[in-house]
């Protein structure tokens, strides 16, 4: 267990050296990041100068919303989703053999072997935004708000790294998929809106099998004081079915792919 | 004990046949034809502990299937593989801990850092204790003299300066078993021989037990005293290199470049002639003759170039099939 | 000549059909994009239009554009990186008798080939399910209709050779990723992917009227929805002129030069 936090230290710092490399290019990248912030409220903003209310949130909540929704996105780029794209790389030129020769969990290498350490920096301006936006709109939350914001931030990363890992396990079948990244991404940015605009046979598939609700909505609904009761629920089976199911199905693959041609 | 045992081994995979062209292209989209592959079709042996030895075959003839079938990478269709005592498809971090595969042409270093990070990764990942990987290191890197660039990105050196560094990569944990899938492909002559080289000293220093392919008959020359000879899947030859050479291949091929016409009989009379395309003609010399008809052919004959060449290993083999039975 | 081209297009439209897997995801992850887009849209409570368009037009306003957004995306920025990064380009392009441009548009022409037939297919079909639900509904004439697939045709070679263009700075830096991120932040919320461009204060109507990104994928679409006069019409028409000849010199230039500043690294 501690080994495996070091070998994940080791990671990061591979990820620092690498990434620093790049200097420049690490510079631009985050005023990219700060752009693209920039580009996604002012969307809201626009959308807001034009709209009173979507799915009932108001213009304050919907922006909260949607800060928490990037900040999500960008602890997945901080933990996982570098190893999970290059995965399909790996894949197609034949260099996962290494990682099943090593004496480590493969689906560890695999997850977590291109963590991208810098964006801490990113993340933490973030945090400052989503807490003016909090003061801005007069929403203080207590610890208790802030402890069950967190979990259910946490709840999410799981059952997301969980799927995004199913959907990736695929390419051992699917060798010419190169564009999961696409997958990624238009999850990710559908959990910047309300859970609520889904509505009628839309509302159980993007509750129960892709919970985008897990994402921003739940966890916000917290500080806005109208939690309900069923995200707890299918933050808890969501994130016992995922776990279960990509650990299942990663097993079934590897001995798939040790039965068939590399 | 022996180190690596392989009984009855076979790996067959179903490839799908694609037509080419257009329309092929868009019947592959509906139906697929699949066709069964024989990789590896019954092979049985044995290896001791310390013993270099070299597979050596055409591409395509099973080599490398049957090495990743060692190191645990392919379930094989049947049969029994222990090497160490361990079955490799269990893939057990202890046997891992043990062993190490270098392919040819493909990295396990991380392509943007220098070779070194990946050198203490692979110290965490294989739970090397630091005196000793400090101790293995420097070996290492002595042998096969990288000290200057092992702070250099990966991405930036040469083939052959990459393919040292990939050796170390998988040499840091000591394995008491190396796998080497063509591992001097695409090198350059001078880093050819460093590599082999260093594998004969490693060989001879740590008594690790090593499988080396290869389709340059040169590679094992050097190196391997016992060569398994794999073709089609099959194992058509497990003994001394030595015996091979005398025994089939006993002769040389002699090309010469001519700068002035002469007359193919007349040369063909005095000379083993294989073949002749003014100004290129190919003399099949028997081995302990080649000194001799060379003098011979600088003297009498119009001679611009000239070289010395092995006859290639497909014919060896070639050779092993049709006629001569070896058991 | 044009045989030469021609190959490349097969080629092409083969490698696609081979990236099958690909072209499913890509579906799918569009499917999933205008599935939230539309819900977005109809969870809207507003007291007045949405940027001149009802709600049922808005959401003709995304479906129109989830078309386009295969008909015009013809990117060569990606493969040309690729190549160039890789040393490739040399084998392939810097040494043979053919112009890299064409071939680049030969290739994009293959797989948008198939493209076109897969996004038409599928716009219909969701285009039927939204009217059944009577989501959808939008002046439709025939002149806007022509006019607009003229400004598409002229969408492909401003998108074609913007992103050429972006593609050849591979020749002087490592990481052009930045670059291509930026191209998408101009074009997603300056082009009208995210929203339409009516929906931003009058300030910034000249700005975006003036830069290429509009033309990129909102004109077409405001031509084709009937939300344009002729006069603009034309003036947006001689804009996108004026930078595809803009994109068409710069590609020039990058491409003499680049290529010099590559062969003289001995890559």
């Amino acid at each position: 267990m501690f080994r495996y936090l070091k070998l994940y230290f080791h990671f990061f710092r591979n990820c620092l050296v690498r990434e620093l490399e790049f200097r420049f290019n690490a510079f631009l990248l985050s005023l990219v990041h700060i752009f693209w912030l920039g580009v996604m409220l002012g969307s809201v903003t626009l959308i807001f100068g034009q709209v009173d209310s979507l799915a009932g949130w108001r213009k304050e909540e919907v922006l909260i919303l949607a800060v928490v929704g990037m900040l999500f996105h960008d602890i997945t780029e901080m933990f996982f989703i570098g190893g999970l794209q290059r995965f399909s790389y790996f894949i197609r030129h034949g260099e996962f053999d290494f990682i099943l020769l090593k004496p480590v969990n493969s689906r560890f290498m695999t997850s977590f072997r291109y963590a991208e350490f810098q964006n801490i920096f990113r993340i933490i301006i973030m945090i400052f935004v989503l807490a003016s936006f909090l003061r801005g709109a007069g929403i203080s939350p207590s610890i208790y708000e802030w402890a069950g914001f967190s979990a259910f931030f946490l709840a999410g990363l799981i059952v997301f790294y969980n799927i995004f890992f199913m959907v990736i396990t695929t390419n051992f079948w699917l060798i010419n998929v190169f564009n999961f990244n696409d997958i990624f991404d238009r999850f990710l940015s559908a959990g910047r809106y309300p859970v609520d605009i889904f509505k009628g046979r839309l509302k159980p598939f993007f509750a129960y099998v892709i919970p985008l609700g897990l994402i921003g909505t739940f966890a916000v609904e917290i500080f806005l004081g109208r939690a309900r009761l069923v995200s707890f629920w299918i933050a808890i089976l969501m994130v016992v079915v995922t776990s279960l199911l990509s650990e299942l199905f990663w097993r079934f693959a590897l001995k798939h792919y040790q039965s068939a041609s590399s | 004990m022996a180190v690596i045992s392989v009984q009855n081994l076979k790996k067959f995979y179903k490839v799908h046949q694609k037509e080419p062209g257009f329309w092929g292209s868009l019947k592959s989209l509906v139906k697929r034809k699949y066709y069964d592959v024989k990789a590896v079709d019954d092979i049985s042996f044995e290896i001791e502990e310390g013993e270099l030895v070299g597979f050596i075959g055409p591409n395509g003839a099973g080599k490398t299937t049957t090495l990743k079938c060692l190191s645990g990478l392919l379930y094989p269709t049947a049969g029994q593989v222990r090497i160490l005592g361990f079955n490799p498809w269990d893939r057990k971090n202890q046997f891992l801990k043990q062993i190490s595969l270098v392919m040819g042409q493909k990295n396990q270093l991380w392509w943007d850092l220098p070779a070194i990070e990946t050198f203490n990764l692979n110290k965490e990942i294989y739970e090397v204790p630091t005196p000793q990987y400090k101790k293995t290191l420097d070996e290492l890197v002595q042998l096969l003299e990288i000290e200057d660039i092992l702070k250099v990105q990966v991405r930036k050196l040469s083939l052959g300066q990459r393919m040292k560094c990939e050796l170390i990569a998988a040499l840091l944990h000591s394995p008491k078993v190396l796998f080497l899938d063509e591992p001097t492909i695409g090198l350059d002559v001078v880093s050819q021989k460093k590599i082999l080289d260093f594998i004969r000293e490693y060989n001879k220093k740590h008594q690790a037990t090593i499988i080396l392919t290869s389709h340059y008959m040169g590679d094992i020359e050097q190196l391997c005293q016992r060569v398994m000879v794999i073709d089609n899947g099959r194992l058509c030859f497990d003994g001394q290199l030595s015996d091979i050479i005398q025994k089939y291949a006993d002769h040389k091929l002699v090309s010469l470049i001519l700068n002035k016409e002469v007359d193919p009989k007349v040369v063909a009379k005095v000379f083993p002639v294989k073949e002749f395309n003014y100004p290129k003609l190919v003399l099949n010399v028997k081995r302990d003759q080649v000194a001799g008809i060379t003098a011979r052919a600088l003297e009498q004959l119009p001679v611009a170039d000239l070289s010395i060449e092995e006859p290639a290993i497909e014919d060896i083999i070639r050779e092993l099939f049709t006629g001569k039975d070896y058991a | 000549m044009i045989r030469k081209y021609l190959a490349f297009f097969k080629n092409q439209f083969s490698a696609t059909i081979y990236y099958r897997g690909s072209i499913l995801v890509w579906i799918f992850s569009n499917l999933v994009f205008l599935t939230v887009i539309v819900s977005v849209w109809l969870s809207a409570n507003s007291s007045q239009s949405l940027g001149g368009y009802s709600t049922s037009e808005l959401i003709g306003y995304y479906l129109a554009g989830f078309f386009l957004h295969w008909v015009v995306n013809w990117l060569p920025f990606y493969s040309t990186a690729d190549e160039i990064k890789s040393g490739e380009i040399i084998a392939s392009s810097l040494t043979k008798p053919f112009s890299f441009y064409w071939r680049k548009f030969s290739e994009e022409a293959g797989w948008h080939s198939f493209a076109v037939i897969l996004g038409m297919t599928l716009t219909l079909v969701l285009a039927v399910i939204l009217q059944q639900q009577q989501l959808i509904a939008f002046g439709f004439s025939w002149d806007n209709l022509l006019l607009a697939i003229a400004a598409i045709v002229l969408a492909i070679f401003l998108v074609f050779g913007f992103s050429l263009c972006l593609g050849l700075l591979a020749f002087w830096f490592t990481e052009v990723w930045t670059v291509d991120t930026l191209f998408w932040a101009g074009r997603n919320f300056l082009g009208g992917w995210y929203l339409p461009i009516s929906f931003f204060p009058g300030a910034f109507q000249t700005m975006i009227r003036i830069l290429p990104f509009r033309y990129l994928f909102s004109f077409p679409l405001e031509i084709f929805l009937g939300k344009l006069s002729l006069t603009e019409i034309v003036f947006g028409m001689a804009i996108s002129l004026f930078w595809i000849l803009f994109f068409s010199l710069l590609y020039k230039v990058m491409w003499e030069r680049g290529r010099k500043a590559y062969t003289a690294f001995g890559q």
